[in-house]
């Protein structure tokens, strides 16, 4: 049992990818939904891409769990990295055809054309930066048949530009980028994080300017922003626990937000 | 778990860091400032000096302005000798100051008495009239007091005549003031030096030819020369164009030959 309303607050901001933590933020709806369409269209692949701590493991979180009741969607959050293992996988998940021994991208291929099933199924790959370009341009391949769709997620580096040049320029797909949120976003989100947690208190405490000191200090990032958030609270139960008499319970103090962004290295100290 | 106590650290020397370059710029905009005020102060005295100076050349035009001027030496030196000291060194900074206090020390005991009578009474009424109810009764106070304005002079006694003579020719020749010519015509005159009496006093002429002690001087000093005839003629061209009764009365002198 959680002694204090600090203690549960923490636990709110607990860097998780979970479908149920999911914030509708307008912005970020009307992309999720650009996603959904995209998905639904005969699109060949759709990248996903933007700055890490954008959202976009929670969008293919939430894509799956949303979908996953009506359509045959997969997702790999942690890349395959081996070539023979990545199709067997497949070909256990999208045919059900279970392989103990080695399994090239050729039979992969013919297995794959093969198949007579009316649904495309829905490859989710998160981290695809991690893929190598060979097995990238295989995958290129691979959505070539229509037998397969493939939504991939890329961090946005001038790496994951060139990956996305090579590969996909000349294929039929979607594009959808991820931002870092806006001041008045972040104060949603924070807010919206702890009332779903009935931590109201909590979220009373954080007032137009101290959200704009977070927003200063995590560029309105999600990631950076719960990692913060986690050691405020934090820092929080240790003052509540041991010196009650030095905190103000009515609004979050700047100083408890600047320890906090030098603990989790946003400030230089 | 968290160490806070270390955190606090941390923190407080992150406000430090943070509020470092705002100081600088603080500290930067004072200097600058008080630098820029202490050059302009400095311009302003320099300023001051050179008017003070203007003004106490105008000063010498007046027996008046003998009597203002060495006002602050008889008062403070009653008042407070401390202070007197601190006058002294500021008579000696200004040399004109120093000239003008030796022409009044050149005056009569007397009427160097009454000078300070007057004086004392316009600074502090109360303690000065003690003072000279003091210098009436007995005398004694009197002798102790007048050593402290010898000790004024002393420093101005320093430079003697010539040398103040000269410290006002050396302004003449910067400024070409005829009050200042007049005033070294008559200096030369007084020490004998008719030449130079008759030199300046032809210069203060030629500057400025509605001076009538200068004219008189000059007259003076051609029958000084024995130019008795150029004399004549010059006070009687004077005398017709200014109608100088001075003038007149020196002539009648110098023709019945009363001044010779």
């Amino acid at each position: 049992m959680k002694s204090d309303i600090f203690d549960i607050s923490k636990d709110v901001f607990l860097d998780t990818v979970n479908a149920k933590d999911y914030i509708e933020l307008d912005r970020v709806s009307i992309f999720y939904q650009s996603l959904t369409d995209s998905v639904l269209k005969p699109l060949k692949m759709v990248l996903l891409y933007g700055k890490p701590g954008t959202g976009k493991s929670m969008f293919l979180t939430k894509l799956h769990n949303d979908l996953s009741a009506t359509k045959k969607i997969h997702l790999y959050k942690t890349p395959i990295l081996d070539e023979n293992e990545f199709y067997k996988t497949l070909a256990q998940d999208l045919l059900s055809i279970a392989y103990d021994g080695e399994l090239n991208f050729t039979q992969f291929m013919k297995i794959l054309n093969n198949s007579l099933s009316d649904e495309i199924p829905i490859v989710l790959l998160d981290e695809a930066q991690l893929y190598s370009n060979s097995l990238m341009e295989k995958i290129r391949l691979l959505s070539d048949t229509r037998k397969v769709k493939f939504v991939i997620t890329l961090h946005k580096t001038d790496k994951e530009d060139l990956i996305a040049k090579e590969h996909f320029q000349t294929r039929i797909w979607e594009t959808i980028e991820l931002k870092n949120s806006s001041s008045s976003e972040l104060k949603f989100y924070i807010q919206k994080k702890l009332l779903k947690a009935n931590c109201f208190d909590a979220a009373s405490m954080f007032q137009d300017d101290k959200v704009n000191l977070i927003y200063k200090l995590t560029k309105g990032n999600y990631r950076d922003t719960n990692k913060l958030l986690y050691t405020l609270f934090q820092i929080y139960s240790w003052y509540e626990e041991y010196t009650p008499g030095k905190i103000n319970k009515n609004k979050i103090s700047n100083k408890i937000i600047e320890m906090s962004a030098i603990h989790v290295g946003l400030l230089n100290a | 778990m968290l160490n806070i106590n270390e955190l606090e650290k941390r923190w407080f020397v992150y406000k430090i860091k943070s509020y470092t370059p705002y100081l600088i710029i603080t500290i930067l905009i004072l200097l600058t400032s008080s630098l820029l005020l202490f050059l302009f102060y400095n311009d302003n005295s320099l300023k001051n000096k050179v008017s003070i100076e203007k003004k106490e050349v105008k000063k010498f035009e007046t027996h008046e302005t003998y009597v203002k001027i060495g006002d602050k030496v008889p008062t403070t030196a009653h008042v407070d000798v401390p202070k007197v000291k601190n006058d002294i060194q500021k008579v000696v900074l200004q040399p004109s100051l120093n000239f003008i206090d030796n022409v009044v020390i050149n005056k009569p005991e007397t009427s160097k008495k009454k000078i300070i009578k007057e004086k004392i009474i316009e600074v502090k009424p109360e303690p000065i009239i003690e003072k000279i109810i003091e210098v009436k009764i007995n005398p004694e106070p009197i002798i102790e007091k007048i050593p402290v304005e010898e000790n004024v002079s002393l420093q101005i006694n320093k430079q003697n005549t010539s040398n103040d003579i000269n410290l006002v020719i050396k302004r003449f020749k910067t400024n070409n003031n005829p009050a200042l010519s007049l005033f070294i015509a008559k200096k030369y005159y007084e020490i004998g030096n008719f030449n130079q009496a008759y030199n300046y006093a032809l210069i203060t002429n030629q500057l400025n030819k509605d001076i009538e002690e200068s004219w008189i001087i000059f007259s003076k000093s051609l029958v000084k020369l024995n130019k008795k005839d150029k004399a004549v003629e010059v006070l009687k061209q004077y005398v017709e164009y200014s109608s100088s009764s001075r003038a007149e009365i020196l002539l009648s002198n110098i023709i019945s030959g009363k001044f010779k």
